[in-house]
């Protein structure tokens, strides 16, 4: 029972660092262009599909990877540029983008299944194998997961609390007294679209050397990192980081007891409680000014 | 000619889920993306009891209470929060509903579903051929738009667009707007689940993968593009997602592409309706 019990949290540990990317992109995007970017799972499998067509093509790993970063960031790049950024200017709200962000899931969503077909697609993953640790098995492809996501989510904690960041913040509190104080605001957004779409598309390469990847498979992953920049309601890669792993750890508790199904159930049923029970914590009183 | 027929009947289930959701998007403003709770609501209920009890018409009344039941539920949880956070909570219901249905299996049976509806019988006629059911679906298509015309013109309809455009001047005025959001919500179950009640009595067979997130997103991506706070709207917007692909099947298009063209077609249409007219092909308020 107790090598079960610390199997499913390493597993989470593990799980959750992946998911922490996808969420910390997710996060600072949600609270700096404040767009409800339900596009970001598009990204994310165009992503690993680019990275799995460059694979096939060249069969160079570094090639592959570029591709995948570059297909990213292009779209990133494409939907700021022609959508998010013109309806910020014409001071649309929060609804009214997350439609278009829905609208750009969908066609991404469908470009890719129209082009690589709707099954499951994988790497054949080089790392193969697995060590044994404390009574738990943990393989390669998890323990490349563990390295990359930590370096990775190490990096964005120290960019997160350096001065770098400091312009996000200051869009992410006052778009307007950022935009007088001088900050080229148009830039920042675009940047930390860049930025959040590179993280994506890495989760997803990671989750991919694991189970492969599909065009739809990119929804659930969003919808989790959108529950936990919910309940984190704040520019805090730490705490998003934390709430990705414990997230992970209440799935994978709830999937052990009772079956895969419920996983989602009990995510959104939390998202529901915060809704409900912590509004002052998500609905600032910023985000209650801009709405109205 | 069957296949026609076929397109008749989908195109009556989808503009009753275009017009219950325009119901409240449209007019009482708020981005539901949990249609889909009451069309499942509907089509599990028609099921449940017509195989259960025997007869089509005695789940009818069923379906209307478990739709005013749901809707009730939604509006609990929902009622108290809006603009995205609405959105956010309906989507969450949804997920929650799908889970349920999924694995409620000795409800809904799960995965597998439910198999053998009988269909409805009217004046000892067996409705069971596509025509017949797209005289039927006339029938309730028929009845909701009725309903409409006169429910546009009473003060609850005015009341509940008041609660939409202006809820500090409603409560001046000594009204309570979540009460008419809750109508609100109601009317647009209903109409969902009579929906959701056509579909399963017309498929003979349901299972949850016709009440996902994915459906309710359609559903709301529908009645955007129609144009939003007009029955037109809705109208319009669902006979563009039902006709779209025969209209790429005319240009040649294999079926397996013609899914996913439309689709495309259709997120390029909603991204373009937002940009430059967020009010819709036919939309009577723009999308706020």
């Amino acid at each position: 029972m107790y090598t079960t019990a610390l199997q499913i949290v390493l597993n989470s540990l593990i799980a959750g660092l992946v998911l922490s990317l996808v969420a910390i992109g997710f996060t600072y995007i949600f609270r700096v262009t404040r767009v409800f970017h339900i596009a970001h799972g598009g990204i994310y499998t165009a992503g690993a599909f680019a990275t799995w067509w460059g694979l096939n093509i060249t069969s160079n790993w570094l090639i592959a990877v570029l591709t995948g970063l570059l297909v990213a960031i292009f779209l990133a790049y494409a939907i700021e540029a022609a959508i998010y950024l013109p309806m910020s200017k014409r001071s649309s709200n929060q609804v009214v983008s997350m439609v278009a962000s829905m609208g750009s899931y969908v066609v991404i969503v469908n470009c890719l299944a129209l082009t690589f077909g709707n099954e499951v697609e994988t790497f054949g993953s080089p790392f193969v194998g697995s060590v044994q640790l404390i009574g738990t098995t943990l393989t390669y492809v998890q323990l490349v997961q563990c390295v990359v996501a930590l370096v990775i989510v190490m990096v964005a904690m120290y960019l997160g609390s350096s001065r770098r960041a400091l312009p996000l913040r200051a869009l992410a509190d006052n778009d307007l007294a950022a935009r007088v104080l001088g900050i080229n605001t148009d830039k920042e957004r675009k940047r930390v679209l860049i930025a959040g779409s590179i993280l994506a598309a890495i989760a997803a390469l990671l989750r991919t050397l694991d189970v492969g990847i599909e065009p739809q498979g990119g929804m659930s992953v969003t919808l989790a990192a959108a529950v936990v920049t919910i309940l984190v309601s704040r520019l805090n890669v730490f705490l998003i980081v934390a709430f990705a792993v414990a997230l992970t750890l209440l799935q994978n508790v709830v999937e052990f007891f009772s079956n895969a199904q419920w996983r989602d159930a009990i995510t959104f049923a939390l998202l529901l409680v915060v809704i409900l029970f912590r509004t002052e914590g998500i609905i600032s009183y910023k985000l209650r000014r801009d709405t109205a | 000619m069957n296949y026609f027929l076929h397109l008749t009947v989908m195109l009556e289930i989808y503009l009753l889920l275009a017009i219950s959701a325009n119901q409240i998007v449209g007019y009482s403003g708020l981005l539901s993306l949990g249609q889909a709770i009451f069309y499942g609501t509907g089509a599990y209920v028609t099921a449940i009891a017509t195989i259960n009890l025997g007869s089509y018409w005695v789940s009818l009344p069923l379906v209307l209470i478990a739709c005013l039941l749901s809707a009730l539920a939604v509006f609990y949880v929902s009622g108290r929060v809006r603009d995205l956070y609405f959105a956010l909570s309906t989507l969450a219901l949804q997920i929650i509903f799908f889970s349920l249905v999924y694995n409620w299996m000795t409800v809904t049976n799960g995965p597998y579903g439910i198999s053998n509806i009988t269909p409805p019988v009217l004046l000892g006629h067996r409705i069971s051929s596509p025509g017949s059911f797209a005289l039927f679906g006339a029938l309730f298509l028929a009845c909701v738009v009725l309903f409409y015309y006169w429910f546009v013109t009473t003060p609850v309809f005015r009341m509940i667009q008041a609660a939409r455009d202006d809820q500090i001047g409603l409560l001046s005025l000594g009204k309570n707007p979540n009460y008419y959001k809750c109508i609100s919500i109601v009317i647009s179950a209903v109409i969902s689940g009579l929906a959701g009640s056509l579909y399963a009595a017309y498929a003979t067979y349901i299972d949850p993968s016709s009440f996902t997130l994915d459906e309710s997103i359609l559903i709301l991506s529908i009645v955007l593009v129609g144009g939003i706070a007009s029955v037109r709207g809705a109208i319009a917007g669902g006979l563009i997602f039902i006709l779209l692909p025969e209209l790429l099947k005319t240009l040649g298009m294999p079926d397996a592409i013609a899914a996913n063209a439309r689709m495309i077609l259709f997120g390029l249409l909603l991204i373009l309706i937002v940009r430059l007219r967020p009010e819709g092909l036919f939309g009577k308020r723009v999308l706020q």
